[in-house]
């Protein structure tokens, strides 16, 4: 990043390549539309690089960008309504045809049924996400896609660790209410 | 550790974010708790689902490389069009710009619009303050006609007659602009010419900094007033004014 700052077009690339993937998720799973997620990604990108002579290089990379992406999502979508607009980031609109993901429940439960049933709870996932309050949705997000501490949470949210311990809990508990036909012990 | 404990703080036990010492007593509770240790399961399944639907791969369209290079022209296009419009986002936490200190963090396009707007303003309030002060001014000479001060004061032959007197000592700028921005400019000639005998050159002088450099103090509205009411008496005094004539 710091290459960056000095406008090294190559460490751009590189921090580019190497985040890309995460931001365009992040933005998928936040508006709850692939293509909006990938343009959203890019605007990221325009973002940090006309910002980076603000980077300062004690706060981690990943948790200034996902601030940024954080940031330019809430305005995404307020502004515009997405409710009733998610859909599924493992669907291929190019491609109906091709096969679908294993089950979720039980990833070695390759029959049809549990396949659709595999689906099902994806969608599912997808629309309950969509409809919790947005700090929860980037809490969820964030914990369950890239695996990022509590406290790395709360720097990207600007509030404190036990804030994002309770948003989490609370986005669970709502998912748990929304699964509820799914979730019961097979056992 | 009872069981409404453990369902507030399970979910971050799962994430293995509790301290070792509450976790051991988690464990320890869940070893004694079927309902618990079902609980436990579900949000384990719940939690399991959520990260593999949401960490589904995302495709870029094209070549990660091909999707640079078109982000690095948007870059360039914008950097050299500065007239492009420019979404700014709300970046938390940024370093806000220290007063006095120039924000070069902007695009010069929205510095421009800001400069516009500033300038908008700027003309709009001077325009008020002169258009009030012009106003203020048409009253009082209004009034200055003799036939019509009557009709507007119930002792306006008198006042008329002071008017007329003072004549040589006409509204002085300075004090008519002082009268208007306190209101009471559109009042009638009466009271200017009450309050003029007080406020001579010599109460209200106009400052050397002032008749040295005027276009320093230019964005002062008595300034404006000033201007407008010097424009406004040159041209009442020119040949052929009406009240000259009479």
């Amino acid at each position: 990043m710091l290459r960056v700052r000095q406008g090294d077009r190559e460490a751009f690339r590189i921090l580019y390549e190497k985040y890309t993937g995460q931001i365009t998720r992040f933005a998928a799973n936040f508006v709850g539309l692939r293509s909006r997620g990938e343009e959203l990604a890019q605007e990221v990108f325009l973002q940090v690089y006309r910002a980076r002579d603000r980077y300062e290089p004690r706060a981690k990379f990943s948790t200034w960008l996902y601030t940024i992406a954080h940031n330019l999502c809430l305005n995404e979508v307020r502004r515009f309504d997405y409710r009733g607009k998610v859909e599924s980031l493992d669907r291929d609109e190019e491609d109906p045809d091709r096969p679908p993901r294993p089950d979720l429940a039980d990833p070695t439960a390759l029959d049809g049924e549990a396949l659709v049933a595999g689906k099902e709870v994806e969608q599912r996932i997808h629309e309950l996400v969509a409809e919790l309050p947005e700090s929860q949705r980037t809490a969820l997000i964030l914990s369950r896609t890239e695996n990022l501490r509590y406290q790395e949470i709360a720097e990207i949210l600007s509030c404190s660790e036990q804030a994002v311990k309770s948003l989490i809990f609370r986005a669970t508990q709502h998912l748990k209410e929304g699964l509820k036909g799914y979730v019961e012990d097979p056992g | 550790m009872n069981c409404e404990q453990l369902s507030e703080t399970v979910v971050a036990f799962l994430d293995g974010e509790t301290p070792p010492a509450e976790a051991a007593q988690i464990q320890a509770h869940l070893t004694g708790c079927a309902h618990c240790a079902e609980e436990i399961r579900a949000l384990e399944r719940i939690r399991a689902w959520t990260g593999r639907a949401l960490s589904a791969p995302v495709s870029l369209p094209g070549s990660t490389a091909a999707a640079f290079d078109d982000l690095w022209r948007r870059l360039e296009t914008r950097a050299s069009d500065s007239s492009a419009p420019v979404a700014l986002p709300s970046v938390a936490r940024e370093p806000s710009v220290a007063r006095g200190q120039k924000d070069t963090s902007r695009p010069p396009a929205r510095r421009r619009s800001l400069g516009a707007a500033r300038w908008r303003l700027r003309t709009a309030v001077i325009a008020a303050t002169g258009m009030a002060a012009a106003a203020g001014l048409a009253l009082t000479l209004y009034s200055r006609e003799p036939n019509r001060a009557s009709t507007i004061s119930p002792g306006g032959g008198a006042a008329g007659t002071r008017l007329a007197q003072s004549e040589a000592h006409r509204a002085r700028p300075a004090v008519v602009a002082n009268e208007s921005r306190h209101g009471r400019a559109g009042r009638g000639g009466t009271e200017l010419a009450d309050a003029q005998p007080a406020l001579s050159e010599h109460d209200l002088p106009v400052p050397d900094e002032l008749r040295q450099s005027p276009g320093l103090f230019v964005d002062y509205p008595i300034v404006r007033h000033l201007d407008a009411l010097r424009h406004l008496e040159a041209v009442m005094d020119e040949p052929g004014d009406g009240q000259k004539s009479s």
